[in-house]
């Protein structure tokens, strides 16, 4: 079975390989140019994070901008769709192609049974998606970690910022979209409706965890910070730049409840300003290994409810 | 070497259209005792036939004493097949049916008609008076 | 001696339609076994009971006395299939397809698939898609005959061949019949093709077994047998009846009887597969029961 897997899928190991080979590329030329901007900033700009008010330093953050930020978005979009497309283009096929040129005749009548032919190809290519994505996943690292520290310089840059590529969710992803790609294929039958299912599942599973899901694996802290003399000042348990911020801040009395935007203090009068409050929600930075196991957990017994189906489909096909 | 011919759609199975062409080979002389048959094998190959039906028909050449078989060697005619038609016979016999036939055409009958005619005298000669 | 195939009751049922219903037939082995019957009879259903690539809805099959449910391993390697319309990798050479053989297959004889190839003009290297019919149904058949199975199952190998390369296939197929002993269970529509290499005839109709024997068996005991036309309608009446022609002269009874003498005035003809087969497909309530005595001459 393993030459019959490789034989079949070797065009897609191939062009997973030049992906990586072009993603690695592209993360040594960030690398490089940004060490070369980092040694800019040493020369030109203050010490402080924050202080980018030299005149000098304008062009660098220009720069900083134009390049690597919306290098930024570029990554953690691939991040987001490469998955999808291990789901696409080695998942659906598994099964639909066989089905859609009747090949599955062919195959299930050789003296490999079915569910050996199943399990194996499955275990084949999954080791191979794994692998793929634990190179991305290192590659990703990498340019977040380079990132990161050009970031410190402009403004924060949360570990959060960086969730999607995480290793353990992105490894559980491409092994979620792969389950589904598979089980998607088993049921229609066909390539292109399968495609489509693949893709519509995996979007709408990505998404609804992230913005359901995600902000309650633990509960959040909440901080209350009271009005003092120069505003808000938190009184212990405050978010710092590298927290997730979630949900908006919400002004409250003392009791915790919500006050209307009409309902705030009129003028200087600090025994009212005294019951208000900002409310802020969030999760520190500390839990973020913890999330990333709890996400990745979520998706992998999702991939895997999704093969045993595709398994029982295969076990029932005609 | 008898070269076998196979004729589908006709009445007669396919096993005993070739003991039929083994029997007429013998009668005309083609094939005299000892001479050896073709090996299944190559029937098979040559007419893309049941393998079944040529041993079949082997058989039945053999249960006639027409042939017999030596294990590795192959199927071969047997000293016990009939003699081919005597010359003699054939002799007497070949002039007074040329000249029926003679007869039948200057009678007006068509070669089908013949044909007819002498397969029903055939049938009717060797079914009855089979003593 | 144990038959290759045998159902007990068989039934297979796409959504409504009982493709295959109370089916009970014994295949047997070391022959080549024809599958007659018009399209959706089940034949396909049938072979693909056998060799396990769909599971029944009743009754039960075995293939070489293995469960190919319970016991595919068993069943897959030692029976060789060519599905209907001979499906391969198109974009796999001849070689990768033979080396998927020999990767799927716990007993491969590599040797002999590739000498078949070569006798056949075929070069390895070739893909499939570039093939023509004929030479992919010669890949399709050595890919099947290269585990050296005790039974080949084939859906309509022919179909759609011409008649050089249908010919070149039958002949690969008797072959390695010769030279194996292997057992043939075959769909066919060509009744040339059936008299030629068959020697066990099952006709299904209706997903259910019409007629089942040995061929050379079947033709000596049916009998056309043709008198002046009569009126009475013979076909429902007499079991052994099997079709009933009238023109306007003369009536022609196929019938399956034991004593060979005709009434006076009808004379006897042996009916040729084809007629024998047609005659059975066109009247599906003629069944194989077990012949009785034709009842008195149907001229009186």
């Amino acid at each position: 079975m393993s030459w019959l897997t490789w034989r079949q899928h070797r065009w897609e190991a191939a062009s997973a390989l030049l992906l990586l080979l072009v993603c690695g590329a592209g993360v040594v030329a960030l690398t490089v140019a940004g060490s070369g901007l980092m040694a800019e900033i040493a020369r030109n700009c203050p010490a402080a994070p924050q202080a980018v008010v030299a005149p000098s330093c304008a062009s660098l953050t220009a720069r900083y901008s134009g390049t690597f930020e919306t290098m930024w978005w570029w990554v953690v979009a691939a991040g987001t769709v490469l998955p999808a497309l291990v789901g696409v283009f080695v998942g659906v096929p598994l099964v639909a192609r066989e089905a859609e040129h009747g090949t599955h005749h062919l195959i299930w009548a050789q003296g490999v049974t079915r569910r050996r032919w199943f399990l194996s190809k499955v275990a084949l290519v999954g080791v191979g998606v794994v692998v793929g994505a634990v190179a991305l996943a290192a590659v990703g690292q990498a340019w977040f970690g380079m990132q990161r520290g050009l970031g410190a310089w402009f403004g924060s840059q949360s570990i959060w910022d960086g969730f999607e590529i995480g290793p353990p969710v992105l490894i559980a992803y491409a092994i979620f979209a792969l389950s589904l790609g598979v089980a998607a294929g088993a049921l229609i039958r066909r390539t292109v409706p399968a495609i489509a299912a693949t893709l519509v599942g995996f979007l709408a599973a990505r998404l609804s965890i992230a913005v359901l899901a995600r902000p309650g694996y633990l509960p959040p802290i909440a901080s209350r910070a009271g009005f003092g003399s120069s505003g808000f000042a938190s009184a212990g348990g405050s978010p710092t730049s590298s927290d997730w911020l979630v949900g908006s801040m919400v002004l409250s009395d003392g009791s915790g409840h919500p006050i209307p935007s009409g309902g705030f203090c009129q003028g200087p009068d600090p025994g009212c300003y005294s019951q208000v409050f900002a409310l802020q929600h969030y999760q520190p930075a500390d839990r973020f290994w913890l999330f990333q196991s709890i996400e990745a957990v979520i998706f992998i017994v999702m991939a895997l409810v999704l093969l045993a189906l595709a398994y029982r489909l295969v076990m029932r096909m005609r | 070497m008898i070269h076998f011919r196979l004729e589908t759609g006709s009445a007669t199975p396919a096993y005993a259209q070739l003991v039929h062409q083994v029997r007429r080979a013998v009668l005309r002389g083609v094939l005299a005792p000892g001479d050896r048959l073709p090996a299944a094998r190559e029937v098979v190959a040559a007419l893309a036939i049941n393998p079944n039906t040529v041993l079949k028909a082997y058989s039945q050449l053999e249960r006639e004493g027409f042939a017999y078989s030596r294990a590795g060697l192959g199927t071969f005619i047997a000293e016990t097949a009939p003699a081919p038609i005597a010359p003699r016979t054939l002799h007497d016999l070949r002039p007074a049916l040329r000249a029926w036939v003679t007869r039948a055409r200057d009678a007006g009958l068509s070669e089908e008609a013949v044909s007819a005619l002498f397969e029903s005298a055939l049938d009717e000669g060797y079914r009855e008076g089979v003593a | 001696m144990r038959p290759a195939i045998e159902t007990t009751a068989l039934g297979k049922r796409y959504r409504r339609n009982w493709a295959l219903r109370d089916c009970c037939v014994q295949i047997p082995g070391e022959r080549i076994t024809a599958l007659i019957g018009p399209n959706g009879a089940g034949k396909t259903t049938l072979l693909n009971l056998a060799i396990g690539l769909l599971t029944p809805d009743a009754g039960g099959i075995e293939t070489l006395g293995w469960s190919p449910q319970r016991q595919p391993e068993l069943v897959l390697g030692r029976v060789g299939y060519v599905p209907q319309d001979r499906p391969l990798y198109s974009r796999f050479t001849v070689a990768d397809t033979l080396h998927m053989g020999r990767s799927t297959n716990p007993r491969w004889d590599d040797r002999g698939a590739r000498e078949r190839m070569h006798k056949r003009g075929i070069a390895l290297d070739l893909p499939i898609r570039r093939l023509s019919g004929g030479q992919r149904a010669q890949v399709s058949l050595a890919l099947a005959l290269g585990k050296h199975p005790d039974l080949l199952l084939l859906d309509e190998p022919a179909s759609s061949l011409d008649p050089l390369a249908r010919r070149d296939f039958l002949a690969e197929l008797v072959d390695a019949v010769a030279a194996d002993g292997t057992t043939v269970v075959l769909s066919s529509h060509v009744i040339a093709d059936v008299e030629r290499v068959c020697d066990y005839l099952v006709i299904l109709a209706d997903g259910r077994v019409q007629l089942a024997g040995d061929i050379d068996t079947i033709r000596e005991e049916h009998k056309v047998i043709i008198g002046p036309r009569f009126e009475r309608d013979v076909a429902s009446a007499d079991a052994t009846v099997i079709s009933a022609e009238h023109s306007e002269r003369e009536s022609a009874l196929l019938v399956r009887r034991d004593d060979p003498a005709a009434p006076p005035g009808w004379r006897i003809e042996t009916p040729s597969l084809e007629e024998l087969v047609l005659a059975y497909l066109s009247n599906p309530r003629a069944g194989a029961l077990p012949a009785p005595q034709l009842a008195e001459s149907a001229a009186s």
